[in-house]
């Protein structure tokens, strides 16, 4: 459950990962509990590596990470596994579900892994407001790719977590359809006061962004 | 959603798949546990019916023949003895006891076996109703004989010549039933006992002074006994003498033979459906490699991707070896019907083979998943 009020939620300082001779050195970042951030850049300079080692599940070469005031680094994998499906939602950019479920079992196994109890009454009002209510019993993978993409949204914000993580969300969509996606992207995580990261290669974003971190 | 909901609902996502595994798993598993059941069905049969038989003596003829007629009352008597010649060789002081016994007619395909009173040494059975046979044509009745035919103490009865149940009646003599055995779940269940003397009495050879016996059943004193008299009777005299453990021994080669086939095709069976299985989880492994990274990516630990792995495997051991007992116990029950009426099968028993069987497919199964297992465990979410 996202906290309320601006605080810090998220800071970093002096990341850095290393693929072979290739090193990536991250930004120092803070992030506020409640604020819209975009991380932007060209494709190839370590955006994915980037929220993969903010979400626990990439271990930098260096620096510190801490995120409601836990070092995410000290923890062990499990832990970190924990902390993430607790306090994080991901949304990634290749999407996945378990294809033996429906969208409704998958959204269930999703906010088990956050340890919390399923919230029925906001899944079906979040559906509603993301226009999927009638497919929740359908196969994911019967649905439309945009269809798909909304429900991969719901599952990373439908536990109201501290942080959203929204990797490439806009990739392959058409300006409108950005823009209202990143709309809805805000309405959702501002009404559970959640904290939204979403990292792109997608110059259009920039002007639905106030907080803008270059990489 | 917990975890095992989750693997069941996997395993079922490809129905056809996981449905050709089991049916592999549970036919050979079926298989191998009637082969045990078998096996031991008819080691147990052969020493309860010999049940201290050492020898039988009867006409030349095929030894196994004579032991299938007179320990275990399943085939044609090889012929009839003269009972002077016979005494000879039962007044021997090797021999401990022994008792004579004679066929010849039978009762709604029921046979009538007449014995003297010392085939109570060699099957001492309890009397469920009423009392032995005293006199002539008096009769005890097999529990068997007596649940079917309806028989009951004080009831006569006609004997027919032969052991089918066409024949021609011998409607001059009488049988009466004194009493009814408890059940033994031997083929003596199937038998009509009666005193040596009514099988003389109803072929009209009270009088003869010469008289014939099917055979005799001998326990010695000691197991020499077992390596003098054999050789004596079968070399100096008319009559042939077997030894049933031998004879038993042979019929458990025949058969084993047969029994050893089919369990081996039974383990192949088996052996398939792992490999069926591991093939199947490993299939499913590779082509959800980006569901166990989103499980990863959710907040599941890497120990629950490898328990899913792990209960889905056991979901064949769970489904499987119910299946595989009903059905084995259905083929038990359908083979006992088919099986020759000496060996009594026991349909539904637990074997000490169920646990091996148990054991083994437990860790096939967790073998079948370890690596796809421990693969999914290493992957990075």
């Amino acid at each position: 459950m996202a906290s309320t009020g601006s605080q810090n939620i998220l800071s970093a300082a002096g990341l850095s990962k290393s693929y072979g001779s290739n090193k990536i050195n991250f930004p120092e970042l803070a992030f506020e509990s409640g604020e819209k951030y975009l991380v932007y850049g060209k494709s190839g300079v370590g955006k994915s590596t980037l929220i993969k080692i903010l979400s626990g599940i990439l271990l930098p070469d260096h620096g510190d990470l801490k995120i409601k005031g836990e070092n995410l680094l000290k923890k062990s994998e499990s832990e970190r596994d924990a902390f993430r499906g607790k306090y994080m939602g991901l949304a990634f950019q290749n999407f996945e579900f378990i294809s033996s479920l429906n969208a409704i079992e998958n959204l269930k196994l999703a906010a088990k892994a956050s340890g919390l109890t399923f919230d029925k009454n906001r899944v079906l009002d979040l559906s509603q407001r993301l226009s999927i209510q009638d497919k929740l019993n359908q196969s994911p993978y019967s649905m439309s790719f945009g269809e798909q993409q909304r429900l991969n949204f719901l599952r990373a914000i439908q536990h109201q977590p501290d942080l959203v993580f929204a990797d490439e969300p806009t990739a392959f969509l058409d300006d409108d359809s950005a823009h209202d996606l990143i709309e809805v992207l805000n309405e959702l995580t501002r009404a559970s006061n959640s904290t939204l990261v979403v990292v792109s290669h997608d110059q259009r974003l920039k002007q639905e962004f106030i907080h803008k971190i270059a990489l | 959603m917990n975890l095992f909901k989750l693997a069941w609902k996997n395993t079922w996502a490809k129905p056809w798949q996981t449905f050709l595994v089991l049916v592999l798993m549970v036919v050979g598993l079926a298989a191998l546990r009637v082969t045990f059941a078998l096996q031991k069905e008819a080691e147990k049969g052969l020493s309860e019916h010999i049940s201290g038989v050492d020898m039988v003596i009867g006409a030349k003829g095929s030894p196994l023949q004579l032991v299938l007629s007179s320990v275990f009352h399943i085939d044609d008597p090889t012929g009839n003895v003269n009972q002077n010649e016979l005494k000879d060789i039962l007044d021997h002081p090797l021999i401990h006891f022994s008792s004579q016994l004679a066929y010849g007619d039978g009762y709604k395909g029921y046979r009538i076996l007449g014995h003297d009173s010392s085939f109570f040494k060699f099957y001492p059975f309890e009397l469920d109703q009423g009392r032995l046979a005293r006199k002539n044509m008096e009769v005890v009745l097999g529990y068997e004989v007596a649940q079917v035919t309806g028989l009951k103490i004080g009831d006569h009865f006609h004997s027919v010549h032969g052991l089918g149940l066409e024949g021609k009646a011998h409607d001059h003599k009488d049988f009466i039933v004194r009493g009814i055995f408890r059940k033994t779940g031997r083929v003596h269940d199937k038998l009509i006992f009666t005193p040596l003397a009514s099988v003389w009495d109803v072929h009209n050879q009270a009088l003869d002074s010469v008289k014939y016996i099917t055979a005799a059943l001998v326990h010695f004193k000691t197991p020499l006994g077992k390596l003098q008299l054999p050789r004596m009777i079968n070399g100096e005299t008319k009559m042939q003498a077997a030894i049933p453990n031998m004879e038993a021994q042979r019929v458990s080669k025949l058969t084993g033979g047969g029994i050893g086939m089919i369990r081996f095709m039974a383990i192949l069976l088996v052996v398939l459906s792992a490999l069926g299985m591991f093939g199947n989880l490993w299939q499913r492994f590779q082509e959800r490699e980006g569901e166990w990274r989103l499980l990863r990516q959710l907040g599941f630990s890497k120990k629950f991707v490898f328990g899913l792995i792990q209960t889905e495997a056991f979901l064949y051991f769970i489904l499987g070896l119910p299946l595989a007992f009903i059905l084995s116990v259905s083929s038990l029950s359908i083979a006992s019907n088919h099986i020759p009426k000496a060996f009594n099968v026991q349909v539904l028993q637990i074997l000490k083979s169920d646990i091996y069987i148990v054991l083994g497919v437990f860790l096939l199964v967790v073998l079948s998943g370890m690596i796809p297992g421990i693969q999914a465990y290493r992957r990075k979410p």
